[in-house]
């Protein structure tokens, strides 16, 4: 029993942990979420999953089924007449826990900056992570789930969410 | 009546507005308001579904139990911001989760739903901003067969229309 109750913080340690490593991605997010200068879009998991379930014979609608059918969420903040573009990238960019995600692929164009991050077990990506910062644009974008970049770079389309064209360049990079 | 009859009356008034859905404080709070508010109950219904055509859209109708509607147009929105939060409170803990959430500018929509068992239960939508608030609620038992097929129906006539085949409400 004793053991138990040793053992027992040490597990809430790890599970603490493991729960806090986007915390700061996350709090980031919730910061602005009722910031009005922002645009901000959240889909659940379970909208994924209820997406998922639903069979048409519309080809554009299966083409986008099978896109999402593995996604676990998609968080969005993103603003195109921001002051402090740059300023609200480096603030997001410090909150970026670089030891759990590798980096995929940055970008720099003039003033205009792109990152994006991948967190993967194996072969699988959990997460994906895009930030776009320019003097008066700013992007958040978050996916998790099971994720194949081919697939997600041709949400971008569909979403029609500032920034989130950017995914386009995952495929260039491929290629 | 003793102390011990009262307790348990309050106690018991307690509960069950605890268990008053959340939507439906909000609804009966602001129905009377300068707007629109009004309950399809499930014999309204039933009977229009008697004069649907198709079985299959009959069958899926009759899987609707209510209709809740309450629209604020033109009219400063009188649903108070300390609503809102107990709502979402209230929400939280009755398992009505947040499906889709878009915020631009002072313009919020949601849509939530409850599901147990594969069964949608409730599905809430909200739109609100300083001028306008909607809110339509829909309970009932429906499965995942009725909405595959009211999207099938929704695609075909949308690509008669020419409409976008991803609702605007997750489009920014």
């Amino acid at each position: 029993m004793k053991k138990l109750l040793m053992m027992l913080p040490l597990f809430l340690l790890a599970a603490g942990s493991a729960t806090a490593q986007n915390d700061g991605i996350t709090r980031f997010f919730n910061q602005y979420v009722d910031d009005e200068r922002f645009t901000v879009v959240f889909v659940s998991p379970k909208m994924f999953q209820m997406v998922a379930k639903i069979e048409t014979d519309d080809e554009d609608w299966n083409k986008f089924r099978d896109v999402v059918k593995d996604l676990g969420g998609l968080r969005v903040l993103t603003s195109d007449s921001i002051g402090d573009g740059i300023a609200m990238y480096k603030a997001a960019l410090s909150k970026v826990p670089t030891g759990e995600y590798s980096e995929l692929l940055t970008v720099r164009d003039g003033q205009e900056n792109v990152r994006i991050w991948i967190k993967d077990s194996g072969n699988i990506i959990n997460e994906l992570l895009l930030l776009v910062g320019s003097p008066d644009e700013f992007t958040l974008l978050s996916f998790t789930g099971k994720i194949d970049l081919d697939k997600i770079s041709s949400l971008s389309k569909t979403l029609d969410i500032k920034g989130a064209d950017q995914l386009e360049k995952i495929k260039q990079q491929k290629n | 009546m003793t102390a011990k009859t009262i307790f348990i009356a309050a106690l018991f008034l307690l509960v069950l507005g605890d268990a008053h859905t959340q939507d439906a404080r909000l609804y009966w709070k602001y129905k009377d308001y300068d707007g629109v508010a009004f309950t399809v109950p499930r014999l309204a219904i039933d009977i229009a579904a008697a004069f649907v055509d198709k079985g299959e859209d009959r069958a899926w109708l009759r899987r609707v139990n209510k209709v809740r509607v309450m629209v604020f147009e033109d009219v400063r929105n009188p649903v108070s911001e300390r609503d809102m939060r107990r709502f979402n409170r209230r929400a939280t803990r009755r398992h009505l989760e947040d499906m889709v959430m878009v915020r631009d500018g002072k313009t919020h929509v949601r849509v939530m739903a409850k599901e147990r068992r594969s069964i949608l239960r409730k599905v809430v939508v909200f739109s609100h901003s300083p001028e306008e608030f909607v809110l339509v609620t829909l309970k009932g038992k429906l499965r995942w067969d009725d909405v595959t097929r009211a999207l099938k129906k929704y695609n075909k006539e949308s690509k008669e229309e020419d409409k976008p085949l991803i609702p605007a409400v997750i489009r920014t």
